[in-house]
């Protein structure tokens, strides 16, 4: 497979929320391999910008274009090939993490098996934990199981807002092998963390600082 | 390239509109089977509404109106007589039934 078989390419990003522009012709290109870094204050469109590039928030101007095993994807397929984590991204407490789970894989159409839930919780350090509710999992292990929901099919591409958000040491270093196994991805993959941590500006190949409001 | 049982292929047909209800149906069926938030909520609705109902609707069992485009141009007694239904008939109970059924509606919804 190709070294550019998927890549995410941001292009005169411009947003506003009423009078006040928050991102003013933001452009981020990231290749398969790389992972590139949102840097900025609270409040500069970090998020934002990782919305726009999940196709949750429709830019005021600019173009999101994604590329797969070097084809243009179509906007509307998009958000099978993204992987989000984010402190927005809500999760059903009434739900155990494996409900939760299953009901987000037939969203994206897939049929979950044992072995794979058991494999996907491993990965996020969550095994043995996911037939207990979620309203009863700690703020770390509901960061954890939105990280086994953006692993789900294993995306080509990880969108990571606030990445290490409530997450203790090994939850961090489980952050850093998603990573490091979204880098070396069969087929290719990448990702695109927003984030305030110098810690985890490191782990970028390239990064972005947003300048807030203007 | 070998694919796990959890990988997708982003390129993949996008599940159906059926597929996708019908997991969201699940999802909230079993939801509210395990806290019953909307029907708890839609009960306590349902029965302040037949309570209310019941006490505003007392008085109008006596009351007798008729409908004014339905009189000929010169009204006599008789004609008055002929037009005049109970205040409290079918048609105001069947319209205050889909008002409330609407409301009950968007209070389980918000759960």
């Amino acid at each position: 497979m190709a070294e550019s078989s998927v890549s995410v390419a941001l292009e005169g990003i411009s947003h506003r929320f009423g009078s006040r522009s928050v991102l003013v012709d933001i452009s981020l290109i990231v290749c398969a391999g790389q992972v590139g870094v949102v840097m900025g204050a609270n409040g500069s469109g970090k998020s934002t910008l990782l919305k726009i590039a999940a196709g949750l928030l429709r830019p005021e101007s600019g173009k999101v274009a994604f590329t797969l095993e070097s084809k243009p994807v179509e906007p509307m397929l998009h958000r099978r090939c993204i992987g989000y984590v984010s402190p927005d991204l809500r999760l059903y407490h009434e739900l155990t993490g494996v409900e939760n789970l299953e009901f987000f894989g037939r969203l994206r159409g897939l049929r979950l098996n044992n072995d794979g839930l058991r494999d996907i919780l491993d990965r996020v350090g969550l095994l043995g934990r996911g037939r207990e509710l979620v309203g009863n999992y700690s703020s770390g292990m509901r960061q954890r199981l939105k990280y086994a929901y953006a692993l789900l099919g294993s995306p080509p591409i990880l969108l990571l807002d606030e990445p290490t958000a409530n997450l203790d040491t090994e939850g961090v270093a489980m952050v850093e092998r998603v990573i490091a196994g979204q880098r070396s991805r069969s087929g290719g993959g990448l990702a695109i963390i927003a984030t305030n941590e110098p810690r985890e500006e490191a782990w970028g190949d390239m990064s972005v600082r947003l300048n807030g409001s203007k | 390239m070998s694919r796990s049982n959890t990988e997708i292929d982003a390129a993949a047909r996008v599940p159906s509109w059926i597929s996708e209800a019908s997991a969201l149906l699940a999802k909230d069926i079993r939801a509210e089977l395990r806290t019953k938030t909307a029907v708890s909520a839609v009960g306590v609705f349902s029965f302040a509404s037949l309570l209310l109902v019941a006490l505003a609707t007392e008085t109008l069992k006596e009351v007798r109106t008729v409908s004014m485009l339905r009189l000929p141009d010169i009204v006599t007694l008789t004609a008055l007589e002929a037009q005049m239904r109970p205040a409290w008939d079918s048609p105001s109970k069947m319209g205050l039934l889909w008002v409330l059924l609407c409301f009950a509606a968007f209070a389980g919804l918000s759960h």
